[in-house]
């Protein structure tokens, strides 16, 4: 029954996003399910929070069950129109069967090892409960608080509560409030949904066994695999920023409308599970400067990004309100700009705190994803000589986020005296590298096979 | 001098020489595979503890090998497919067979009582059974590591599907589009898979090892309730797991509306000195710290009695002397038998109680 109940909850979360995927335009069923459980997720614990907090519905198993059906009712009733539901819900399993039949035995051995790696992490999620440290402090205790008072104004008293916005603590209230422990299980689906995503996106560039090579590389990943049987919000953070860039990447070259709708709509949960980081903002760039160079769907553009500030706006907005409401005037923090302007830095001395950074950035950033970085400078030569814009981009915006972490580390030092202690922070900030360094390795011009059929 | 170019000479025109050099591919290959082998048994043998910082090297020289036979001929291939095969069968059976000798805890088997009584009624059978187990050193065996058994395996599975994916390499690279790299195309071509060979496998094997020894310890947790799971994910009673246990004991005997002194954040006290980790087991309870100060706060209702959870270097806590004015008891808990004993009007010195834990009732 535990297992059944931890299931339903997480495929009501999957139908949803398969609808809302449907409605976003996306045709072939393997996407949809799975940037599905993601947008589901996503969108659900949203409306979880505007029902709590404008209809004053408490955070409970109601409230669940209304935003489900309230989002996934509105999806429905679009792709009703849409005339598209038929056609996306024909699951009969007579395709897949001989899908699988045509594969060679090396992609079947590649799809074995990844479903023996997805099943897994679905038998730990289930057997342990949650013990990460961050998430005890934090993710899962908020739950817990929620579960018993069905609001958040306790998190009022408590201080360290409101520090990140709720995405992960939501999906372990969503099995708290139907009495259901094993809410770890939802790290599987997000591990598989991003897997998936990758596989599809993968998919698109490269020959079939090309693409479960890569998906298998990121799956063995040291930091994401282990990141999937623990309860913090890197792993959830790390799926929805680079698959929404790798979207926003292809519809930057493409212009397909569902790239931009999806790849915006992740990005902008990215922020819904963490805001404190700004890699976010490479996307709003991307996009602007399609709108500028292209002056294509500029509306559609334009409102994607106005999405997307609204979702990082949203958790700020909501605690600010929660305070007003209960009379709590917490002191106002300096911003980073005061902060940068007010520091007073000789030449010497900021000279010696880049190179401190640099040396902390090698020792813990670096080792995360070192071990990409001679076959990724292999696929960067290729690509370079090919003139490959697509891997060229993505080259960009790597080196876009790489400065933003250098630069944060740099304020972050500014007026945090330990700011070299928290290596473990910076190591699981630095995951949002592998599966961006993975897809540029793997869809590379290194691969392309020119005048050969693709499979 | 002469007399070393006869004898290179004569070594020339030797069958084995010919041969030697006929087959240098094959030889490298056995080569590779065999420093490979060898090396992972040493490491086996020497460094049980320290897999992991080998591991790099070891499998830098398994994918050398992998690659190396990628390139072989395919009559090669052909011939060594099928005892490859046997071997891969062979070794993920014994990999099953230490696994299930790691799960069933075969140095416990008194846990089982149908087993002792089968031995009870043949006891020749299992004297014999028990001397063969530590005469031909069988706990060699029941000792291998996870990594072990990932590395040798991944190594066949690399070997079985090498040339077909060698082959693809390069029939991709031949078609490169407008870039020319001269007379080193098939070393860079080599080398790129090799990397990704290397990558792949030494990220497999770091994996599959991973889950392989969790998949041990989740066969004992799984026994048991899922409340009582903490514990044992933790490291047991006499790790970090005891937070839990010890917590439980706290909400026992303390009501939902108290506050608690816990200690302050340092050393051993990381664990139950963090008030926002340790609010997660206690919550709604409140916590009050020292901070400093040499005063019992006055809205502490109990103080934690710890020795320390966290760590080697253990200490107790509270660390300063409570008269018995200001106790209304104390209240034990025993680490091994999770016994509870309470006492009354004694005075709380701090250096009686080392490897103590409990609570202190305080009066108001």
């Amino acid at each position: 029954m535990t297992l059944l109940t931890i299931l339903a909850i997480q495929v009501c979360l999957l139908i949803v996003g398969y609808l809302m995927a449907v409605v976003f335009g996306v045709a072939q069923k393997l996407e949809a399910l799975a940037v599905a459980y993601l947008l589901g997720s996503g969108v659900v614990s949203i409306v979880f929070l505007l029902l709590h907090w404008l209809f004053g519905l408490n955070l409970d198993a109601t409230n669940f069950i209304a935003s489900v059906f309230l989002t996934g009712g509105l999806a429905f009733l679009i792709t009703k129109r849409m005339k598209k539901t038929k056609e996306m819900t024909d699951f009969r399993l007579t395709k897949t069967s001989r899908v699988l039949k045509s594969l060679s035995v090396f992609e079947k051995s590649l799809l074995i090892l990844l479903f023996i790696l997805v099943g897994y992490t679905i038998i730990e999620n289930y057997v342990w409960p949650v013990t990460a440290w961050d998430s005890l402090a934090l993710y899962d205790f908020r739950a817990r608080v929620m579960a018993v008072h069905g609001n958040m104004v306790e998190g009022i008293q408590l201080g360290y509560f409101f520090q990140y916005p709720p995405f992960t603590s939501f999906l372990h209230l969503f099995g708290y409030v139907f009495g259901n422990e094993r809410i770890k299980l939802a790290y599987s689906f997000i591990f598989a949904s991003l897997l998936t995503s990758f596989f599809v996106l993968l998919r698109r560039k490269q020959p079939l066994w090309i693409a479960l090579l890569g998906t298998l590389f990121l799956a063995v990943d040291s930091y994401i695999f282990g990141h999937s049987t623990v309860a913090y919000t890197n792993l959830s953070y790390v799926t929805f920023l680079t698959l929404g860039l790798i979207y926003l990447l292809f519809w930057f070259h493409e212009g397909a409308k569902k790239d931009l709708l999806l790849g915006a709509f992740l990005l902008g949960l990215s922020t819904w599970v963490r805001s404190s980081e700004p890699f976010w903002l490479v996307g709003i760039g991307l996009i602007l400067l399609r709108l500028f160079t292209k002056r294509e769907q500029v509306f559609l553009g334009l409102l994607m990004i106005f999405l997307m500030v609204g979702i990082s706006r949203l958790w700020g907005i909501f605690v600010q309100s929660l305070y007003a409401a209960n009379n709590f005037y917490p002191a106002a923090r300096r911003s980073l700009l005061a902060i940068v302007l007010s520091s007073r830095f000789s030449f010497e001395l900021l000279l010696s705190r880049i190179q401190e950074i640099g040396g902390y950035f090698y020792l813990y950033s670096l080792n995360v994803w070192r071990y990409l970085l001679l076959p990724f400078g292999f696929s960067f030569y290729y690509d370079w000589r090919a003139k490959n814009k697509h891997n060229l981009t993505l080259a960009v915006m790597v080196g876009l986020l790489l400065s933003m972490l250098f630069g944060g580390i740099f304020i972050f030092s500014l007026y945090y005296e330990t700011w070299n202690l928290i290596t473990d922070s910076l190591q699981r900030v630095s995951m949002v590298f592998p599966p961006l360094l993975i897809y540029f390795i793997f869809s590379s011009q290194i691969w392309k096979q020119h005048g050969t059929q693709r499979r | 001098m002469k007399l070393f170019s006869a004898t290179s000479r004569k070594l020339k025109k030797t069958a084995l020489f010919r041969s030697a050099r006929k087959n240098q591919d094959l030889l490298l290959f056995f080569l590779l595979l065999l420093v490979g082998l060898v090396s992972t048994l040493y490491v086996e043998y020497k460094f049980q503890y320290a897999q992991f910082k080998w591991l790099g090297w070891r499998v830098f020289v398994i994918a050398a090998a992998i690659v190396q036979y990628g390139a072989l001929p395919k009559k090669i291939h052909q011939r060594y497919q099928r005892p490859l095969l046997f071997i891969l069968a062979a070794i993920v059976v014994f990999y099953l067979i230490n696994l299930l000798a790691n799960l069933i805890n075969v140095y416990h088997l008194e846990r089982f009582p149908s087993l002792m009584g089968y031995c009870e009624q043949n006891e020749q059978l299992c004297d014999t059974i028990v001397r063969t187990f530590f005469q031909f050193k069988v706990y060699r065996f029941v000792s291998l590591t996870s990594y072990f058994f990932m590395y040798v395996i991944f190594l066949i599975v690399g070997l079985l599907f090498s040339q077909q994916v060698y082959k693809r390499t390069l029939k991709v690279w031949r078609k490169l589009p407008k870039i020319r790299l001269r007379r080193v195309k098939l070393k860079y071509v080599l080398l790129f898979y090799f990397l990704l060979v290397y990558i792949l496998i030494q990220q497999l094997i770091s994996a599959f090892s991973t889950i392989s020894k969790k998949m041990v310890k989740m066969y004992y947790t799984s026994a048991l309730p899922y409340e009582q799971r903490w514990e044992q994910v933790m490291g047991g009673r006499f790790s970090f797991g005891w937070m839990k246990t010890y917590s439980e004991f706290v909400n026992a005997h303390t009501p939902e509306n108290s506050t608690l002194l816990i200690p302050d954040m340092e050393a051993p006290w990381e664990m139950e000195g963090n008030p926002d980790y340790l609010r997660w087991f206690i919550y709604p309870r409140k916590m009050v710290q020292m901070k400093g100060s040499s005063e019992v706060p006055k809205e502490a209702d109990y103080a934690l009695l710890t020795y320390g959870v966290f760590g080697y270097y253990k200490r107790t806590f509270p660390t300063f002397f409570i008269g018995q004015d200001q106790i209304n008891e104390i209240i034990f808990v025993n680490q091994n038998t999770l016994e509870v004993t309470r006492q009354q009007n004694i005075d709380y010195h701090p250096e009686e109680y080392k490897n103590v834990w409990g609570l202190i009732e305080l009066k108001k």
